[in-house]
């Protein structure tokens, strides 16, 4: 058996003397108790300093000098940052929709638009809707706030710095069922609206300095109105029908004329540059840019621009400051942007997109600017993703120590059960 | 500050009078003074720092908890330096029948365990605990005390044949 082994135990045992370690243990612990003390002070002197500088607000840098039209965009990443995240986004460059689970498309409809800011900052903004339902969003010439569709006779204007959301409600007694927001005036103040009761459709002028509705006119649904354009000086042109109707600044009617026949207002950009209106055609492969005074709708002679075949053409969404004219487009792969030169045989693409984009809105100030830049865009994984994944390792890792401490709780409970000799 | 300072002298009580049993648990475990001397001071340094939580529950089932454990985790650090042959390079000679040879085979056999080894053996064998009391002395699993013990046994039996009998083939629980 082993009793020479407990014997020999023992006998070694004995030969050790009682070391004198009382007053150093004492020592010792008092060490690792200012030591750990000491640790947890830097702790939260290191956190008292990097927190307040992760949390320091980035400065709303002014849209209008720094801003540039990317030359590409790419589709919200999974986990993009979400237009409601602090800090807040300055200012976006291009608001675009699109289709797929990049857009919240998983299930049912996508209801999320993307947004670009100058720093290829993507962020994605959840108006509730499926754009191909009906409701729309829209981005204000400054690109620091977006108009959409509400619930109701309501739209809903989101300020992307500061995050502020106002609901204005239709006062213009209409008993319009919904709202979608189809122009914004240059300087910001005015927006036009687009209610619809059931059988018709009205169009509204909406103060944002005060949230007064101006009711400006009213169409069947079949006849509606296909395109509202802001010009430079404020001067608002909408076609209802076959016809234009020019306001001045405020909703006062100026002028009104028949539009050629075959033809429709070219679109959000049908101002062009020297103040007249432009015009398209209203079906057909072949599409092109032609000229009409707005007091009379009489065709005139402007610079002579490229045409475009055999594209989906959406609207004129704009002009260059030396006159090229901007237009989105979509053929069977993707939407993007061309501008179409005076004088150039052929258009030139200035934005492309991925093939979930469905459509591509700018805001007027970039297209003003006349600047482009090479775009950046972000790849699939979003911060918002990593931010999860790394809060998913952090609760991970709490459980296994919180289960260590534990098993190492239940341990010494057993041991220190244990009765010595 | 009387919390305090009866805390201390309850310390220095507790050190005072469990010093020469906890001394002798340390040495088992290390085979050197010095070592040993380390080992308890800074288990003690350990205890202290959880005094008052522990003082009124088992405070020696604690220290001799923190030996074991420091001295395993002292193993693991220096395991790099420390290398534990298969076979030793020379056998000790011993005569059960003389006690100082008997005590210098045991330490000498005892330095060629691992430390769970050597923990296990001590134990066992000098503290006299079940295998269970053992394991959770240890923090594992009665099986982790089983094969540690069965190892050092096989272990000793060929460095210091002497100190086991050769008829030993298990222990009991």
């Amino acid at each position: 058996m082993t009793t020479q082994l407990r014997e020999a135990l023992r006998l070694a045992a004995e030969r050790a003397p009682a070391y004198p370690v009382q007053e150093r243990a004492i020592a010792t612990a008092r060490r690792r108790r200012v030591a750990a003390g000491l640790a947890v002070v830097a702790v939260i002197g290191a956190l008292a300093l990097i927190v307040p500088l992760a949390q320091t607000p980035v400065p709303v840098r002014p849209a209008g000098p720094t801003i540039a039209l990317p030359d590409r965009i790419g589709l919200p990443p999974f986990g993009a940052r979400r237009d409601t995240d602090r800090p807040g986004m300055a200012a976006a460059t291009v608001l675009f929709s699109g289709s797929g689970a990049r857009f919240g498309g998983w299930l049912g409809g996508p209801t999320r638009y993307g947004l670009v800011g100058t720093g290829d900052d993507y962020r994605t903004l959840n108006t509730g809707f499926n754009p191909e339902n009906g409701g729309t969003a829209l981005l204000s010439p400054d690109g620091r706030s977006v108009a959409y569709s509400g619930d109701g006779r309501v739209v809903e204007v989101v300020t992307l710095a500061d995050l502020s959301l106002r609901h204005l409600v239709g006062d213009d007694g209409t008993p319009a069922l919904t709202a979608d927001p189809i122009a914004w005036s240059p300087d910001g103040r005015w927006l036009v609206v687009r209610g619809s009761t059931g059988p018709d459709d009205v169009l509204s002028l909406v103060d944002l300095a005060v949230g007064t509705w101006t009711r400006l006119a009213e169409a069947p649904r079949s006849v509606s109105f296909p395109a509202v354009a802001f010009a430079a000086d404020g001067r608002l042109a909408y076609q209802r029908g076959n016809e234009v109707w020019v306001l001045g600044v405020g909703g006062a009617q100026v002028s009104t004329f028949s539009l050629p026949v075959g033809s429709v207002l070219a679109g959000r950009g049908a101002w062009a540059p020297g103040g007249n209106l432009t015009v398209v055609p209203r079906s057909g492969s072949a599409w092109s840019i032609r000229y009409v005074d707005p007091g009379s709708g009489l065709k005139l002679v402007g610079p002579a621009l490229p045409g475009l075949r055999d594209l989906a053409v959406r609207e004129l969404i704009g002009w260059w400051p030396g006159g090229s004219a901007l237009v989105s487009v979509h053929d069977a792969q993707s939407a993007r942007i061309v501008a179409l030169a005076p004088g150039a045989a052929a258009a030139t693409t200035v934005l492309t997109a991925p093939a979930q984009v469905t459509g591509i809105a700018v805001a007027s100030e970039v297209l003003a600017s006349g600047r482009t830049r090479a775009g950046d865009p972000p790849g699939s994984l979003g911060p918002r993703f990593w931010s999860t994944f790394a809060d998913v390792l952090v609760a991970a890792a709490a459980v296994i120590l919180v289960a260590w401490w534990l098993r190492r709780w239940a341990t010494r409970r057993r041991s220190r059960r244990v009765k010595w000799s | 500050m009387p919390g305090i300072t009866r805390g201390v002298d309850d310390f220095r009580d507790f050190v005072q009078q469990r010093t020469p049993a906890l001394s002798r648990n340390a040495y088992l475990l290390t085979g050197d003074h010095q070592l040993a001397e380390d080992l308890l001071q800074s288990a003690l340094a350990n205890t202290y720092r959880h005094w008052r939580r522990i003082r009124d529950d088992n405070p020696e089932a604690y220290v001799r908890q923190a030996m074991y454990h420091q001295h395993i985790a002292w193993w693991r650090r220096r395991r790099v330096t420390e290398q534990l042959t298969d076979t030793p390079r020379e056998h000790p000679t011993a005569d059960p029948s003389d006690a100082t040879d008997l005590r210098l085979t045991v330490t000498a056999a005892l330095r060629r365990l691992t430390p769970k080894q050597r923990a296990v053996i001590v134990l066992r064998f000098y503290d006299d605990l079940t295998e269970t009391q053992a394991a959770d002395v240890l923090g594992c699993r009665i099986g982790t005390v089983k094969r540690h013990g069965h190892d050092a046994l096989r272990r000793l039996r060929e460095l210091a044949p002497d100190l086991l009998d050769l008829s030993w083939e298990r222990s009991t629980p």
